[in-house]
């Protein structure tokens, strides 16, 4: 065999090697129960749903940060976390604190402007493109996204409307933590619950988008994007405003 | 056939032409053409190309270049031959208990105990299975690093050393000669006096007697040989006999392994730079494993054309000698680079290394998730830069915003150190003492300045982000100083406040200012 053919076929076999690394893994499916009963039992599966992505919403100190680490410390011992920290304020200790094991929890902490490439891009569109790179890469038991993004900023409803296809690609469980109300921007999710403290406990409640319907559009957009079409449909984040777009 | 069950058992592995296969291996087209080593003016090593050509060893440069127009040379250099050997001796370290490199082209491996191997070999294994077995390994894994090697198994280390370097190899023994214990003194009797290893000025008074080969040096009287060679007689004789018990001096690498390889041409296209990685990576990852070692951190070095290099630091999130493994992310690194020339050359490094660990499979025992996780760990840092992605680390500090610091996120690692150390979660334990206290969820840092409000000495109320909210209930205080030492110390008495409307804050009194600070949520 002459050198030029064997050099071809190294580089074919290489190429074949690289494509089975990049294999993606094997999708879970099921949900998680975060051990808080009180939560568990308002979520349709009795967790949080693989593959799903799942909005907290509520205020500043609701105990949605609470219940995203809750679920992170019951994950298995093999499983991995991630935490897309746009806002810079989660605080580790507090996360070992709740049982979560800090070796196997992956914080992402985009840089306040990223000009190396090209123009500068939104940090928001940054970490919300982290996220969806977390989501979908099949690595990650459950990724926790809070950024705080605009719906004004220019390619974040796009990017969000990404990632719930890319948790449902990497069968991780996703959730959105999102403030309540003002100018946020809204992401399909599976499921949303709202969390408000009260007394010191965390009260949920599952809000179901009252005009289903009018997401139609973005459901079908959705399983496009996932290859798939999902048992469930997505609702809107906001139901009161009930803007698809 | 006895087997002596104290003889010191060698594999001997010999790198022939090591000079020439080393040039050859160092670019990355493989140099089809002749090629000839060359030293002070004369060739001393050529390929089968130049040959057929006409070139010998021995021949001055002007002659072998008169017989072939179009041979390449290069200059004989025995400190990289030494390198390359020790690099090839690193990859085997793990067959054997002992290694030594032998130069100038033989790797020596203490065999003693490979006949344990046999029985892994099957039922029927005969007894040298063991041997046959970790020899073809020794093969493969020089095989591997890029060189093509022969090898000889026998008793004691002169011989087997003797048999591959002057043994006859043919098509029946092919790249193994194996000789059975007890048999080494057989083996070697036709091989020339200078296989033995012996001084010239031994060897010379040797053939001054007449003696031409080892078989008939090991026919002497061993008295004779005492009276008039001395202790140098009595050696060789030894030797000639197969009677050598030196063990080996096992080879302990200092460095960490470092490969390069030049390319045909310079390349401004990703496929030379992946194919020069992969070859480069697989050397690497050899020479790894051989010490039972994963890296952690990779640098790339590309040299460019006219000059100049670009360094890459590639991390990896998990211990591995898998070249395959370090391909993906070293991938991402070095195809996001905007280089200013083409590439003439590559590097790599394993610039930080951990010992592999049994657990390193431990990301739900899925070797394709560890995939996944390298591949994303490796866009992530590429896009946001390293210290954007982190795992946390408790420290034993007061200070609440200095209470972790960012490590690199290598999971499998911890989990191993966990598990060694019987400590439990790595997490809880390692917190400063003032943990034991609730901690809220979220840090505000900088911390905010609040206004507080109320009405006969107690504080009904906080001003937050501009509206003022009802104080439900208070604990506290939690008193946190410390670091004296420093120019700006802290003196602050935290309180948890339950707000209207907002949850529970985590707030203190700075005793420098005397104002009150929203530090964090209990969210």
């Amino acid at each position: 065999m002459s050198a030029g053919a064997e050099r071809h076929q190294l580089v074919e076999r290489l190429r074949d090697e690289i494509r089975r690394i990049e294999r993606r893994p094997a999708r879970r499916a099921g949900a998680l129960a975060c051990g808080r009963p009180e939560i568990d039992a308002l979520l349709p599966e009795g967790g949080f749903r693989r593959g799903a992505l799942t909005e907290l919403a509520g205020g500043r100190a609701s105990g949605k940060t609470a219940i995203a680490l809750a679920l992170f410390a019951a994950l298995g011992p093999g499983d991995l976390a991630a935490y897309v920290d746009g806002r810079g304020e989660l605080y580790p200790p507090a996360a070992a604190a709740l049982g979560v094991d800090l070796a196997r929890l992956l914080v992402v902490r985009p840089p306040p402007r990223t000009s190396a490439e090209g123009p500068a891009r939104d940090p928001a569109l940054v970490a919300l493109w982290a996220a969806e790179a977390l989501l979908a890469s099949g690595a990650f038991a459950a990724v926790a996204v809070d950024v705080p993004v605009a719906r004004a900023v220019r390619g974040a409803d796009a990017a969000a409307r990404r990632l719930q296809a890319a948790a449902e690609k990497g069968g991780a469980v996703g959730l959105w933590l999102a403030a309540v109300g003002g100018t946020a921007l809204r992401v399909p999710v599976a499921v949303r619950l709202e969390l408000t403290a009260e007394d010191g406990r965390i009260v949920g409640r599952q809000r179901h988008a009252a005009d289903e319907a009018a997401w139609a559009g973005g459901a079908s957009l959705l399983s496009r994007a996932a290859g798939v079409r999902g048992s469930w449909r997505p609702r809107v984040a906001d139901p009161e405003d009930g803007d698809a777009a | 056939m006895r087997r002596e069950a104290s003889g010191l058992r060698v594999i001997a592995l010999c790198l022939p032409e090591l000079p020439l296969q080393r040039a050859r291996r160092q670019r990355a087209d493989g140099c089809d053409g002749p090629l000839a080593v060359v030293s002070e003016g004369r060739i001393v090593h050529c390929d089968g190309a130049a040959a057929a050509d006409g070139v010998r060893p021995g021949a001055t440069l002007s002659e072998a270049l008169a017989a072939c127009g179009r041979l390449r040379t290069v200059p004989l250099d025995p400190a990289a031959d030494r390198a390359a050997l020790r690099a090839v001796a690193e990859a085997v370290l793990l067959l054997a208990p002992a290694v030594e490199p032998c130069a100038p082209d033989v790797v020596l491996l203490d065999a003693s105990a490979a006949g344990l191997l046999a029985g892994g070999a099957g039922r029927n294994a005969s007894p040298d299975a063991g041997e046959r077995v970790l020899a073809e390994r020794a093969i493969a894994a020089a095989a591997e690093m890029g060189y093509a090697a022969r090898a000889a198994v026998a008793d004691g280390r002169a011989a087997a050393r003797a048999l591959v370097r002057h043994g006859a190899f043919s098509a029946r023994t092919g790249e193994l000669l194996h000789v059975a214990p007890g048999a080494t003194a057989g083996a070697i009797a036709a091989l020339p006096l200078e296989a033995l290893g012996l001084t010239p000025a031994v060897t010379a008074r040797l053939r001054g007697l007449g003696i031409a080969d080892a078989g008939a040096l090991a026919r002497l009287p061993a008295g004779t040989l005492a009276h008039r060679f001395g202790p140098d007689g009595v050696a060789a004789a030894r030797l000639a006999r197969g009677e050598d018990d030196t063990p080996l001096s096992p080879y302990l690498p200092e460095t960490l392994p470092v490969e390069a390889l030049e390319l045909e041409a310079p390349a401004e296209s990703a496929e030379p730079l992946l194919f020069a990685l992969k070859r480069l990576a697989d050397r690497v990852a050899a020479r790894l494993a051989g010490r039972g070692l994963g890296a952690t951190r990779l640098k790339v070095v590309l040299k460019l054309d006219p000059r100049g290099e670009e360094r890459v630091i590639v991390p990896l999130a998990q211990p591995t000698a898998s070249a395959a493994r370090w391909l993906v992310p070293a991938k991402e690194h070095v195809f996001s680079l905007r280089l200013p020339g083409a590439v003439t050359a590559v590097e790599l490094a394993a610039i930080e290394v951990a010992p592999i660990a049994v657990e390193q499979l431990a990301i739900d025992d899925r070797p394709e998730a560890l995939a996944a996780l390298e591949t994303v760990l490796a866009r992530l840092g590429v896009r946001l830069g390293e210290g954007a992605i982190f795992a946390a680390e408790p420290v034993e500090r007061y200070r609440p915003e200095a209470a972790y610091r960012a490590v690199p996120f290598r999971p499998a690692v911890a989990r191993a150190s966990a598990l060694r150390s019987l400590g439990g979660s790595p997490g809880a334990g390692a917190l400063a003492p003032s943990a034991a206290e609730p901690r809220p969820t979220r840090l505000v840092d900088p911390p905010t300045p609040i206004q507080a409000e109320g009405e006969g000495g107690r504080v009904t109320a906080l001003r937050v982000e501009g509206r003022a909210r009802a104080v439900l209930a208070m604990e506290g205080p939690e008193r946190l100083r410390g670091e004296w030492w420093v120019p700006a110390p802290f003196d602050r008495d935290y309180y948890r406040v339950r707000l209207d409307g907002l949850g529970d804050c985590w707030v203190y009194r700075d005793a420098a200012d005397g104002r009150l600070y929203l530090h964090g949520y209990f969210d």
